[in-house]
């Protein structure tokens, strides 16, 4: 199979993964981006710049519901803007293994965070609320 | 949680321009796994209101904890 093929394959799974088990795009991305043979900055930038449209389309989608405060997401987004820049700056000054082990650790998180709230989570409701973490 | 995207779309935007400008964003991988995701993320949001096993969700925690392992060796 072509590499477009396995990234497009790769990206649909992520995106499945992702909404169904409400973790984060980037979680799923940069796994996905290192294996079609990325250095982990340029699977960690890529999978930031992938994230986008993901999270355009469900931002939109919840505003038929009504549910998207616009004003304080300006806020909150805005606010976050420039330590953006302080990770991307800290991203690209770490060595390439580094960054990889790092990420690892966050995985493993992740990975128990999830595990504990479908363990502690009521029988009717097994898997965790979306709410927790969206995707993106 | 909605406001929550809205928000995360700014710092998505923000984080990715910052990378592009250090050089390291692929835009064809991001292109071609980013807009399939989003069909992707529709399918995921309607199993999720569909499937209640724990069993699935706790395999994809070790789905994740393999690949943590992996990515650290």
């Amino acid at each position: 199979m072509s590499h477009e093929l396995i990234a497009v394959a790769l990206g649909v799974l992520a995106g499945t993964l992702s909404a169904l088990f409400g973790v984060g795009g980037g979680i799923i991305f940069v796994p996905t981006l290192i294996f079609l043979g990325h250095s982990a900055h340029v699977a960690v930038a890529t999978s930031l710049a992938a994230m986008v449209p993901v999270i355009a389309v469900g931002a939109w989608r919840q505003t038929r519901y009504g549910t998207v405060h616009w004003r304080d997401a300006l806020i909150v987004g805005a606010a976050s803007v420039p330590m953006t820049k302080v990770g991307e700056v800290v991203a690209t000054s770490i060595a390439n293994d580094t960054l990889e082990r790092i990420f690892a650790v966050m995985l493993v998180i992740v990975a128990l965070q999830l595990a504990w709230r479908t363990l502690h989570a009521p029988a009717e409701t097994a898997m965790p609320d979306a709410n927790v973490s969206p995707p993106g | 949680m909605a406001t929550s995207l809205a928000a995360i779309l700014l710092t998505a935007i923000a984080a990715a321009a910052s990378h592009a400008q250090a050089g390291n964003v692929a835009w064809r991988d991001a292109a071609l796994i980013g807009i399939p995701a989003v069909g992707g993320a529709v399918l995921g949001a309607w199993a999720h209101q569909r499937i209640t096993a724990r069993n699935v969700t706790l395999a994809f925690a070790a789905f994740l904890l393999i690949t943590a392992v992996k990515l650290a060796l």
